[in-house]
């Protein structure tokens, strides 16, 4: 589904810890506060592998434009893997503004 | 409840260091545990442990932890690792198996292992990922050193497994290879040079079906692991891999290319796999496994049969890894606590193939904390699932002043009285005692025993201590010490050993490059000496260290390097008596004995042959289907089929051939080791006559070598046995009798010889250089492909062409040179011996050509006949030579610039070239192509004039050129390919041949 309302800072950041709690519920959910701060591996002890469902999630959020694989391919992987949630937020902006 | 902390709990308040607290607790129930919780935050101690019912671990147990804690257990549903908390409302241990994964090779690898290396008292492994074969060796050793923490915390596995690369890691855990000759070959081996040039490989976030569909059509690409659910990595060309990407990405699909680029688990591995074969893990002895070992290439554990393991360690580097269906067959099969050996990811990839399903992974090793603190989580989280883990070994890891009660008992230990000797007079310490007062030397040999048993003692002590906690509930400290650890305490008996045509002339007539009789240089001949005369070297140095007693047995007799007598040389031979289970009480010895690193082996001695419980078999009946060898024994050497000399021409009849195996007589003869030697040379004789497309092969390992009767003195006859067990491309194995009148004196088993490389022409090469060639004559060049992919096939050409000074320069080249390098002197040398030969002189030896690059790239190539200049042209398959320039180039079907580019009168000349040669239209392009090239002199594009068969004419505005045309196909060994080669014949150059004065 395409949201309808205009994307802030703050709506992106909920969304994408509501994404989080989702993927660590295996794991018991999710346990610290999430900001633009928090990484991805060291801080949510998530693994590379988990970006494969976030990446899904993102995608039926926000549509096939938010497309974290392009926007991964530019990346190093020592990017990918001290991945900032706040650079998820610029990206999700970033890209559902395309063309909007 | 129990609080253990790592630095000795209330009295470690003192200490600078914060110490990590732990808490573990269990309960008949989750009620009886959140009653316990609140116990524990309240500081009371509770003491009783249920067998059965909820646990939990909490590291770092502070009372906003503890709380969190309760709500956990409050909910009932289990936690695993995060937030370093474990709860299991039931056990996964109670009903279900611990596995060890080993990963393989990761793009981050972070390892912290110093401080698990000082707890078991090793030296840090090196670390390096700078490539691929430093890296795999790099996680090799953490997983070694990882894998001996665990066990020496008690932490043992039921099963294991691996991921890629790390499946050989479980070989060795499940004792299928053993862990010292996997680390020789290590040592050994270029893991580099095990590799494809140009393909990728890439992870991609989706499943297997989906990376299969996007692979299809494309070509070269195949899927190379199925990881889990979300991620499968595909190999293949750069190129394509990077369209694939493409698609995939724009489709919203995660691509991460990976930085080492071999093209395991693919079917392109196979033409690079040689070396592999003949010097990595599939040539090192195996063992059928001591627990279940899996396989991620069939997911399923391992055969037993070890020629079948065999087999399947070189699938494993052919096929996939499924390792997401080996989790999930494991799982199958009960095993619930997944420990992975080594620091990395795959513990996700565990959890995304078993997710819903009750599991817990945990990694022995963290880049986020330090190696003991990793430790410890294990140990709290196989608690947890109701595993016994020894928690006080994690105690060592206490520093300064502040230690656990026990600790000082433990630096007692060091000083303990040395194990009292038994006083059994069966026990073979005290018999030797008792001879020593007749022999002193003998004192000597039981104080090595003793002290060796006593090692060994303390290991076993060690390991069986790690039994279940609950039976040992005062826990005794023992020092640490891993089976690898134990370093022989006691020196061993050294002596040398001179190596020489003149200490050992008999070593002339066992030289492996023929030269001109009266050649001067003894090194160009490269004498060497035969295994077996290296293992009666060993018998005679074990013999010397023991006086009085007979070797009974050689077992697993390794030859590593040949060991060449010239230049003269002074090897080193060893002695180190060993103890072992099955020596004791039967009054045997056993000794290893080593030859420098060329050779070494486990030596059983016994004070008589009677002495020895295996009796001699019978000798083996015929074979039914056997049949005269077509050549004799006289025709053996004199055809020189063996390339051995009169010193070394033993077997005297040829009896019979089968496909099953040969006989033969043997007389013995005088030189150390004649009699196996001519043993071995049965094998050769019977590749020669059963498998000629590789008949030359030399003795690589020897599982057993058993000693009936004194050996057969020099003049007897022998009648010789082989029973070939298995022959492949690479190696063949034997076993084999030698008997004396009927009775068998010597028995056989597991002798691998590894076979050479090339057919008809490097047997020629081999038997009779001066009259052969291993480059082939074309109409205008000479051509040899580059299909000898093993280093030992190299090494063995090499010294049939090159003579000293052109080995040193040789040795000079850096390795990625030293291959093309070669090849070119092959060429030319097999060129200029060619055309000697055509003068109707020679024969020439290769050694007795020299060749020299001219600053033009010219190749010089000087003999007794005068000199020649070559022109040489190479590709990575093949290379040519010719005498004037010359080009080679490949036919490649896609490639029609040349084409395009084409005049209609030009078109109308390559149809007439077409008619004489039948050429399919890329071939008569590519003879074009290699034309222009070689007349590539001038500005001008010269324009095809003339035809005549494949003689081309080509033209510009100034000038004439006149090409000889070739077209050279692969080998069968090489993928399909064809070359065309072009060489100038026009008489315009300088003349590039002479006569010296």
């Amino acid at each position: 589904m395409t949201t309808t309302h205009p994307l802030t800072e703050a709506s992106v950041l909920a969304d994408i810890t509501t994404m989080l709690a989702r993927v660590l519920d295996e794991y018991g959910g999710l346990d610290v506060e999430v900001t633009a701060d928090t990484t991805f591996h060291e801080d949510l002890g998530l693994e590379s592998i988990d970006l494969v469902e976030i990446g899904a999630l993102l995608a039926e959020r926000y549509g096939e434009r938010v497309n974290l694989a392009e926007f991964l391919a530019e990346k190093e992987l020592d990017d990918v893997i001290g991945l900032r949630i706040g650079t998820l937020v610029d990206f999700v902006l970033a890209a559902a503004g395309t063309g909007a | 409840m129990r609080t253990v902390a790592a630095h000795g709990g209330a009295r470690a308040a003192a200490a600078t260091r914060e110490p990590e607290r732990m808490l573990l607790l269990a309960a008949r129930n989750t009620a009886e545990l959140a009653e316990r919780i609140d116990a524990a935050s309240a500081g009371e101690g509770v003491a009783a442990e249920p067998a059965s019912g909820p646990r939990l671990g909490v590291i770092d147990p502070t009372p906003e932890r503890l709380a969190l804690a309760r709500r956990i257990v409050t909910k009932g549903a289990p936690l695993r690792g995060r937030r370093d908390i474990w709860f299991s409302p039931e056990p996964l241990l109670a009903t279900g198996g611990l596995a060890f994964v080993f990963p393989g090779l990761e793009a981050d690898f972070d390892p912290r292992v110093e401080d698990i290396a000082a707890l078991l008292d090793v030296e840090v492994p090196e670390l390096s990922a700078h490539s691929v074969g430093r890296h795999a060796a790099s996680v090799f050793a953490v997983g070694g050193l990882l894998r001996d923490a665990l066990l020496a915390l008690g932490v043992r596995p039921d099963a294991v497994a691996g991921h890629s690369a790390g499946e050989w890691q479980a070989m060795i855990a499940g004792d299928i290879v053993s862990r010292s000759d996997f680390d020789g070959m290590v040592a050994r081996s270029d893991l580099d040079a095990l590799r494809i040039p140009g393909v990728e490989f890439v992870v991609l976030g989706c499943a297997p079906d989906r990376a299969a569909d996007a692979i299809t059509d494309r070509d070269g690409v195949v899927i190379s692991h199925e990881n889990s659910p979300s991620q499968t990595v595909i190999c293949g060309p750069s190129d394509e891999v990077a369209d694939i990407m493409s698609d995939l990405r724009s489709a919203g699909v995660l691509c991460q290319p990976l930085p080492f680029r071999s093209g395991f688990h693919t079917p392109m591995l196979a033409p690079y796999l040689g070396p592999f074969l003949t010097d990595g893990l599939p040539s090192l002895p195996m063992r059928t496994a001591s627990l279940p070992v899996w396989s991620a290439t069939t997911a399923r554990p391992f055969p037993d049969d070890p020629a079948a393991i065999r087999e399947l360690s070189v699938r494993h580097l052919l096929e996939p890894v499924r390792f997401s269906p080996l989790i999930r067959a494991m799982h199958d099969a009960g095993t619930r606590v997944f420990v992975q050996v080594g620091p990395g990811q795959l513990g996700s990839l565990i959890d995304d193939t078993l997710r819903g399903s009750p599991h817990l992974t945990i990694a022995a090793n963290s880049a986020h904390r330090s190696g003991i603190a990793q430790l410890r989580r294990v140990a709290a989280a196989v608690w947890v699932e109701g595993g016994a883990p020894d928690f006080a070994v994690l105690a060592r890891d206490a520093a300064g002043p502040a230690v656990h009660p026990t600790e000082a008992q433990r630096d007692d230990a060091a000083s303990r009285p040395v194990r009292a000797t038994p006083a059994d007079a069966d026990d073979p310490l005290v018999r030797l005692r008792e001879l020593s007062t007749s022999l002193p030397a003998l004192d000597d040999l039981r104080r090595l025993l003793a002290d060796t048993a006593d090692a060994v003692a303390d290991v076993v002590t060690a390991a069986r201590a790690a039994g279940p906690r609950d039976q040992r509930p005062h826990a005794t400290p023992r020092p640490i010490a891993a089976p690898q650890a134990v370093r022989p305490t006691v020196e061993p008996i050294r002596s040398t050993l001179d190596v020489s045509t003149a200490a050992m002339p008999y070593l002339l007539d066992h030289c492996m490059a023929a030269q001109r009789e009266d050649w001067q240089d003894e090194t160009d001949r490269r004498p060497v000496l035969p295994a077996t005369t290296m293992v009666a070297h060993m018998l005679d140095a074990a013999l010397a260290a023991v006086r009085g007693h007979v070797v009974i047995e050689v077992r697993n007799l390794r030859l590593r390097r040949w060991l060449v007598a010239a230049p003269p040389t002074r090897v080193d031979v060893t002695v180190r008596p060993v103890a072992t289970p099955d020596a004791t009480g039967t009054g045997r010895i056993m000794l290893a004995v080593s030859l420098g690193d060329f050779a070494d082996a486990e030596l059983v001695l016994a004070p008589s042959h009677d002495a020895v419980p295996h009796t001699a078999p019978d000798p083996w009946r015929p074979w039914p289907d056997k049949r005269a060898p077509r050549l004799t024994a006289r025709r053996l050497y004199d055809e020189r089929w063996m390339f051995h000399g009169p010193a070394f021409q033993g077997i005297t009849r040829s009896v019979a051939i089968a496909e099953q195996g040969m006989r033969g007589e043997i007389t013995v003869l005088d030189p150390p080791g004649a009699l196996l030697d001519n043993f071995g040379q049965l094998i050769g004789q019977w590749l020669v006559e059963r498998r000629p497309e590789r008949c030359i092969a030399f003795p690589a390992e020897i599982a057993s070598i058993r000693f009936h009767q004194p050996e057969p003195a020099p003049g007897t006859t022998v009648d010789a046995t082989i029973a070939v067990t298995d022959c492949r491309d690479e190696w063949i194995v034997v076993d084999g009798q030698l008997s004396v009148g009927g009775s068998v004196a010597i028995s056989v088993t597991g002798w691998r010889d590894f076979r050479i490389e090339g057919g008809e022409r490097v047997c020629a090469i081999h038997r009779f250089p001066q009259h052969n060639t291993l480059a082939a004559r074309q109409s205008a060049c000479w051509a040899v492909a580059d299909e000898w992919t093993s280093l030992a096939t190299r090494e063995f050409l090499r010294h049939k062409y090159l003579a000293a000074a052109e080995r040193a320069e040789y040795d000079r080249l850096a390795p990625t040179e030293r291959r093309r390098w070669l090849l070119a002197r092959i060429a030319a040398k097999d060129a200029a011996r060619g055309r000697v030969a055509d003068a109707g002189h020679g024969p020439l030896f290769p050694a007795e050509l020299r060749v020299r690059q001219d600053t033009a790239g010219c190749l010089s190539v000087t003999s007794a006949r005068g000199h020649q200049y070559l022109h040489v042209a190479q590709t990575h398959e093949i290379t040519v030579v010719g005498e004037r320039l010359i080009a080679v180039i490949e036919v490649v079907g896609g490639s029609l610039s040349v084409h395009q580019a084409m005049t209609s009168a030009e078109e109308a000349l390559l149809d007439r070239l077409r008619d004489v040669t039948s050429d399919p239209l890329p071939v008569a392009l590519a003879r074009l192509a290699a034309a222009r090239a070689v007349t590539a002199d001038t500005a001008d594009t010269a324009v095809l004039s003339d035809v005549a068969g494949r003689d081309l004419t080509l033209a510009t505005s100034e000038r004439e050129y006149r090409v000889r045309t070739d077209v050279i196909r692969n080998p069968d060994a090489l993928p399909a390919r064809q070359y065309a080669v072009a060489v100038r014949t026009d008489a315009t150059q300088a003349p590039t041949t002479g006569e010296t004065p």
